[in-house]
Order: structure tokens, then sequence, then C-alpha cells
């Protein structure tokens, strides 16, 4: 981490670019937090139906209070645009999060280990592979079950003493084996690169888009399934990255150093791999926060996966379907998004000059 | 190059069918349906004269009717509305062969994906009404954003226009964090609005019978519904191909064969178009043959924005409605294009490189 501020201080001090951009981002989400306390004329979602596309700046606009006229329903497009920037915000940010970190998990197992580093004693393996269906019936599905129908209690502990005796048994079973028969305990490789790899190659052949529209059909149109679903489309991205990358720190001298003096593969992966990984993590996740950006807008002005009562950039914009001569309705809440996404790929081309000059040598 | 071909294509048809089963599966097996949003509706719609019961009898009919009544696959875990409780362990019954999937499965082999939901219509004949617009809409653009980039690069790779690469590069970085949603409202708002320049027709493909018109009417009636979204689709990429036919340029223009070509005493003009351009094109396949399938998606905004009846606007209908029968199609289809794209793209890479011949072969 230190070394990553180390290389981005130089940046903010020359670059006049970097440091316009970075403020900027500061501002806006500085904005987005404290915008309930702001003293707005009108709450988003308030319906002023006797002004309906009121252009902005007229006198009519300023006389009744919205500066940056209506929409169709009345509806105060400043209140609208700046609202829009904290739903924005307040999902790409924690999808972008949440898909970095697993693509960085996965992506580094798989450079780290290979298709040979990952060695278990088979018979460990069969009891893994056992218990993930036995813990998702009665860890997950079963509680789950009782939590909707509103059952008795007692079909929970029933669960939990199943799942607790069978996970017992299993483990049981298969040390017994292991101990018996040498085929049981001989190691076998588990193939995570492949098994990643694969992985993102299934999810890459369809493209993003086209798969999360389709998968947002099948679910209720709900915020925090929708992000789980964006998750679960970005981070093969990331994890190809940090695989990459993982594999191009193994080779490093000073990588081979750490493995030779007896570190743990922990160790390793946290204190001599993750700091180096840092640079270009910062690239794509700047990058693919401009993207979530426009794609959540692009949702929203689909009215796909999303509530319509989301208050948001895309179904303010999806106003002008209505009425293509209400450009405000584009022009305010769509160079909002246009700017954020210049700032934060003016970021992400900084920070790529400085972390690829840095990593060749 | 035949077998290797032949190879390829024949290990893609088991991933085709893994993702396509996982589709289907999942649009099944979620909850909630076309027909019960529709029938089932208390309010409002034509259904909802009748009471609740003669609404459920509806449904009934039309599950039965469109085979959605059967199980939804050979081996299912006890459901739900046969034993209202919770069981504590998981009853597995075998529907044998008369289920959804096994009909989906042999109607693909026969050449029949269903029939829509929504329409009442087959499937096949949906996306092959409107494959055709799509199909011209993106190779047309594609075909012109590829022309641009090539000159473009060119020109900036010349020496004595230093200038119009220090022009060109900001445009086009400021285009590129314009999203896609944003640019085609903002040329429809510009170009089609009779509040500014009305100088493209804006929505739709016009109305005229298809055998009416002349050849070059038709044409030219086709081209002027066609420019805009044209135009923002070839806005939307030229940033990112420019860069990459630029900087794979430029690597070409530090070889050692561009040196010889300039030692040699060839005109900048010829060392650029001869021997630089030709070896920075391979990468170009990949990026094109990359470029294909995201296409279909890139076309989903353009087309619903401008109303032009392609595959993306079936496909956001369709979300929009449930209709899992299309949907599920759709994928398929994205499927095969885009391993079609890469079978293209290998025979290419094979035509243009001589050295990739023996190890295709």
């Amino acid at each position: 981490m230190r070394y990553a501020w180390q290389s981005i201080k130089p940046l903010w001090q020359r670059k006049t670019g970097f440091r316009l951009a970075l403020i900027y981002l500061a501002l806006i989400f500085l904005l987005t937090l404290i915008l309930p306390l702001l003293p707005l004329p009108y709450p988003p979602e308030y319906l002023d139906l006797e002004h309906p596309y009121l252009a902005p700046f007229t006198p009519a606009a300023l006389e009744s209070g919205h500066p940056l006229g209506t929409d169709g329903l009345g509806r105060d497009l400043l209140a609208n645009t700046l609202y829009g920037a904290r739903t924005a915000f307040l999902i790409s940010l924690p999808v972008m999060l949440l898909a970095t970190g697993i693509g960085i998990v996965l992506g580094t197992a798989a450079g780290y280990f290979g298709n040979n580093g990952l060695r278990h004693p088979l018979h460990r393996l069969f009891f893994y592979l056992l218990a993930v269906p036995v813990v998702a019936n009665y860890g997950l599905y079963i509680p789950w079950q009782v939590y909707q129908q509103g059952a008795a209690l007692s079909y929970f502990w029933w669960a939990l003493i199943i799942l607790c005796g069978s996970l017992l048994a299993l483990w049981l079973l298969f040390r017994w084996l292991g101990k018996r028969h040498a085929i049981w305990s001989s190691s076998v490789a588990v193939p995570v690169d492949k098994g990643v790899m694969r992985l993102t190659e299934a999810l890459n052949s369809i493209p993003r888009f086209v798969l999360i529209l389709v998968l947002a059909s099948f679910l209720p149109p709900s915020l925090p399934l929708l992000s789980l679903l964006l998750v679960f489309t970005l981070w093969p991205g990331t994890a190809r990255l940090a695989r990459a990358e993982m594999l191009r720190i193994k080779e490093l001298p000073y990588f081979e150093a750490a493995i030779s003096i007896g570190n743990t593969p922990t160790r390793l992966l946290w204190r001599h791999a993750l700091p180096n990984l840092v640079g270009p993590t910062l690239v794509a996740f700047t990058f693919g926060l401009g993207g979530v950006l426009a794609l959540e807008s692009s949702l929203s002005f689909l009215n796909i996966g999303v509530p319509s009562s989301l208050v948001s950039w895309g179904r303010t914009i999806a106003g002008i379907r209505n009425n293509t001569s209400a450009w405000w309705l584009v022009a305010f809440p769509g160079g909002l998004l246009s700017l954020t996404v210049l700032a934060l790929y003016t970021c992400s081309n900084y920070f790529m000059q400085i972390f690829s000059s840095k990593s060749r040598v | 190059m035949f077998p290797y071909l032949l190879r390829k294509l024949l290990l893609a048809i088991p991933a085709i069918w893994l993702l396509g089963t996982l589709v289907f599966l999942l649009s099944r097996l979620l909850p909630g349906s076309f027909a019960e949003e529709r029938l089932l509706n208390q309010e409002g719609g034509f259904y909802s004269k009748g009471s609740q019961s003669s609404r459920e009898g509806a449904l009934r009919q039309y599950q039965e009717r469109t085979g959605q009544n059967l199980p939804v696959f050979y081996v299912g875990l006890a459901s739900q509305d046969e034993s209202p409780g919770i069981s504590l362990f998981p009853k597995v019954s075998w529907h044998g062969t008369d289920n959804q999937y096994h009909r989906w499965l042999k109607g693909i082999f026969t050449g029949d994906l269903g029939t829509s939901y929504r329409t009442g219509l087959p499937v096949l004949d949906m996306i092959w009404k409107s494959i055709g617009n799509t199909f011209w809409l993106l190779l047309a653009s594609m075909v012109v954003t590829l022309i641009l980039a090539l000159e473009l690069s060119i020109l900036m790779a010349r020496e004595r226009l230093r200038w119009l690469r220090s022009l060109v590069l900001p445009i086009l970085f400021f285009i590129d964090s314009i999203p896609m949603l944003v640019l085609s409202l903002l040329l429809l708002v510009l170009l089609a609005n009779p509040d500014f320049l009305q100088i493209f027709p804006v929505y739709g493909m016009g109305y005229f019978v298809p055998g009416q018109l002349g050849f070059w009417q038709e044409v030219g009636q086709r081209l002027q519904y066609m420019a805009l979204p044209h135009l923002a689709l070839v806005l939307v990429n030229l940033p990112y191909i420019t860069n990459q036919v630029y900087s794979s340029l430029q690597a070409a223009l530090q070889a050692d064969y561009t040196r010889t070509a300039r030692a040699k005493g060839l005109p900048e003009r010829l060392v650029i178009r001869r021997h630089a351009l030709r070896n920075a094109l391979l990468p170009l396949i990949t990026i094109v043959s990359d470029f294909l399938p995201a296409l279909v998606s890139g076309s989903i905004l353009v087309e619903t924005i401008f109303a032009i009846p392609g595959i993306g606007r079936l496909l956001v209908e369709s979300v929009l409605a449930r209709d899992y029968p299309v949907l599920v199609a759709i994928v398929l289809v994205v499927l095969v294009v885009r391993m079609v794209a890469y079978a293209l793209a290998d025979t290419a890479y094979a035509l243009a490189d001589p050295r990739l011949k023996p190890k295709l072969a």
C-alpha cells in the first residue's frame, strides 16, 4: 500500500489533469454523502403536476423553484440529478469493490497454485465434495424455508442436528477409508487454475450486457439482487488481471527468495504478492467503476432489473422518450454521468502510465 | 487447417449445449412467469373480469397448452406444492422423458426453438425477421469504424502530422467517456429534433412495402433511417479500435524491418502502408472477432433508442415481458455467432500469417 501511495503522490503534484479529476471525484462523492442534509427546494419524488416539462433557466422555472426544469410529471430535475448521483455511487462502489475482491482472491489463487500447486489427499477431497450439498441443504435451504414459511423452530434445530451428525459421519468414514486403503490417501492436485479459467471463459462467452439482461429477467426487480448479478458478471475481468500479474510476480527473484526462506503461502500472498498487485488492480478498478456507472444508468433507462421507484440518472433520461424536445432531461444527468466517467477514466489512464512503467522494470 | 477448424467446432458444441442448458434451467426454475404475471394479476388487464378461480383455470389451461405444467428436468427434488410442510430429507423423483427440458432439446434438433409466450409466433421466425436489421446495422458500422480507425492511425503515425495526434487522441478519449446511452440520445436530440437541427428522421425504419420500391429507392430509404444509429455505433466503437490499431502500428514502426525499409530510402507513406501496416493488421483480427458478439450487445441500446426492429430490441422487449423461449434462443444465437466469429478469426489468421500455417495443420 505504501508503494502505491508513493507512486500516486508525485502524480498528484505534477499532473494537473489528475488533480482536477481527483478533486472532482472527491467533491461529487462528498456531495452524495451529505445530500440528505442539503436544503433542496423539492425532494426527488415530489410530483409538481402544475409544472410539467419546464425548460431550465426560464423565468417560469426559476420562479417555481425548479432551476434545472422538470420532467413530464413535474419532478424537479436538480434533485433528481443529484440523487441520481447518490444512487449511482451507492450501487457501483459496493459492486465494484466486491467484484474486485472476489476477482483478486480467485485470480491470485489461480496464478499462485496453478494446476499442481494445491494438493490434498483424495479422501479429504471427497469429503469436501460431499459436504457441499449437505451444507447447502441443511445449512442454507432448510433454514431459509423455515424463515420463509414461518414454520416451527424445531425444524431448524433438527436440520442443524442432522447437518452436524452427517458431517461428522462423513468425516469419520473418509478418515477411516484413508487409513485403510492407499488409494484414498494418495494426494491429488486440484486444478485451481483450470477451474477458474474455464469459469471466466464461460462467463465471457456471452456478452456481459446480454447476460445481465437475460439473468435480470429471471429475477424480481430489486437492488440487492441486481448488485449481486453485476458482481457475478464483473469479477472475471479482475480475476484474469490478478492471475496474469500473479504469474508475473511468481517469477520475480524477490518472490523466489521469499519462498526459499520458508514463508507460509498465506504470508507469501498477503505480504509479498498483494502489495505488487495494488497498482494494476487500481487501474482496473477505476476503469471498471466508470463502466458500472454507465451500466447502471443503461439498465435503469431500460427499466430492467431495478424497481421503477428508484431515483436514478437512467430513469430521468428515459423521460426523453415521451418528449424529444425536452433536451434538458438528457443534458444534465447525462452530462454529469459523462463527466464522472471522464474523471474516472482520466484517473485510470494516469494510474496506468505510472504502474505499467514501473512494473516493467 | 480444416481438421483444426473441425476440432474447434466440435469442441464448441458441448460448451454451447452446457451454457444453453444452464440458461434454460435457470429460466424455468426461478419463480414467477409470464403467464402468472398476466393471468393472475388482480388489477387491470383483460383477464381480471373473471373471478380468482377462473383466472387460475385460465392459467392452468395456458400452461397445459404450452407444456409448462410438465416437470422441468428428468430428475427433480420434491416440489413444494405437493407437500406444504418442510421435509427434512430431500425426496428425489424421476420424471422420465416427458419433461420441458427434453422437449426443448428435441425441438432444437428438429429446428424448432419453441413459441414465444408474448406473441405466440415461432421463436425462430421472430429471430429470423429481426436478425437482418441488426446484421446490416452492425456490419456497416463495423466497416466504417475499421476504415476510419485505419486511416486515422496511418495519418497519426506520420512524423509530420504530430499535431494531429495531440488533437485526435484527447478527442477520442473524451468521446470514449460518454456512455453509449447519453451519446445516442444526444445525437437524437441534436440532429433529429425540430427544435435544433432536423437532418435525420427520428425513429424506426420508415414505412414502405418491401416489394413496391426499386432497389436503389429502398437502399436510399434505409440509409436515411439508418444514418443516425450508424453514427452512434461508429462514434462509440471508434476510440477503442483506433487506440488498438494505433498502438499496434506504433509497435510495428519500432521493428527492425521498418528500419530497413527506411534505410532503403522508401518514402514514409510507403513504409507505413506497405511494411508496417501489414504487420500491424494481425492483432486487428482478434479485436474484430472479439468485437462481433460484443456488437450484438452494443446494438441493444441503439436499437431501443432508435426503434429499430432488431435482435437487441427483441431482447429488451422479451426481458420486459419475461418471454423465456425467446431469451434462451437469443442466448443460443449469440453463442453460435461467437463460435463462428472465432472460427473465422482462426481462418483469417492462417490466411494472413504464413508462419501460423504449419502450427494449425
